[in-house]
């Protein structure tokens, strides 16, 4: 294998092999795809998810604490143990992102139920469903009476 | 589909060795709560909330990068 891959999103730039994470069970809907590369701009709000495997699939994700600012989830001990971690300060955690094709980005949604946590030295991952009710899959980005300004108030 | 009855406090066992097993733990009228032991390379899920991570991964994969790049602008200023 070469030590690059192509992915459709960072067009002719290859990506370093080196940066591969690993997420062992794959993701759910994407249980066949074990390797993935975390990309975008350092500065950006917004980051993907590529898939290393299949250059046409890549998922928006966010630092969770950007849409929930008291963010703080009670992650597993078995899935920290996973990926590699002693503790949940280890570990990244990223907020997969759901936006209504075409159109109104501000209706987009965060998976705040199941975040994904990535050590960034063993370079493993794993989506971890939370046991907690206070969150959940589709999370509003935004608080409804700013989707009311941006809509102009015509829903 | 195959089907058991089980009292309060009786298990069941799925495969041998290192199976999975699953206690009644506690029944009521609209619920049984369940305790689930397996090896930890076998994950429990609940099927509904399965089928809606899955859902929103792939709803996540047909996002645009205009759309993204479109709330990357909107949440910058709310930042």
């Amino acid at each position: 294998m070469s030590g690059t891959i192509r992915h459709r999103l960072t067009g002719s730039a290859e990506i370093e092999e080196s940066a591969i994470l690993t997420f062992p069970r794959g993701l759910p809907g994407f249980e066949a795809y074990r390797r993935w590369v975390l990309a975008g701009e350092e500065d950006s709000v917004i980051q993907w998810l590529l898939c290393a495997d299949d250059e046409h699939i890549a998922l928006p994700v966010t630092d969770p604490l950007l849409i929930d600012p008291g963010y703080a989830p009670h992650l597993p001990a078995e899935a920290l143990e996973e990926v590699g971690a002693r503790g949940p300060e280890e570990v990244i955690l990223l907020a997969v992102l759901v936006l209504p094709r075409g159109g109104r980005p501000w209706r987009g949604t965060a998976n705040l139920l199941a975040p994904l946590v990535i050590h960034p030295d063993t370079r493993l991952g794993r989506q971890v469903v939370l046991t907690e009710d206070r969150y959940r899959i589709l999370t509003p980005l935004l608080p409804e009476e700013e989707i009311a300004r941006l809509e102009g108030g015509n829903p | 589909m195959l089907v058991l009855t089980r009292r309060k406090g009786e298990s069941l066992v799925i495969g041998l060795g290192a199976g999975v097993e699953v206690t009644v733990l506690e029944c009521g009228q609209a619920f049984v709560r369940l305790g689930i032991q397996a090896s930890r390379e076998i994950e429990v899920w609940r099927k509904e909330i399965l089928a809606e991570v899955t859902e929103a991964n792939r709803a996540a994969a047909s996002v645009s990068r205009e759309d993204a790049a479109a709330l990357e602008t909107l949440l910058r200023k709310k930042g």
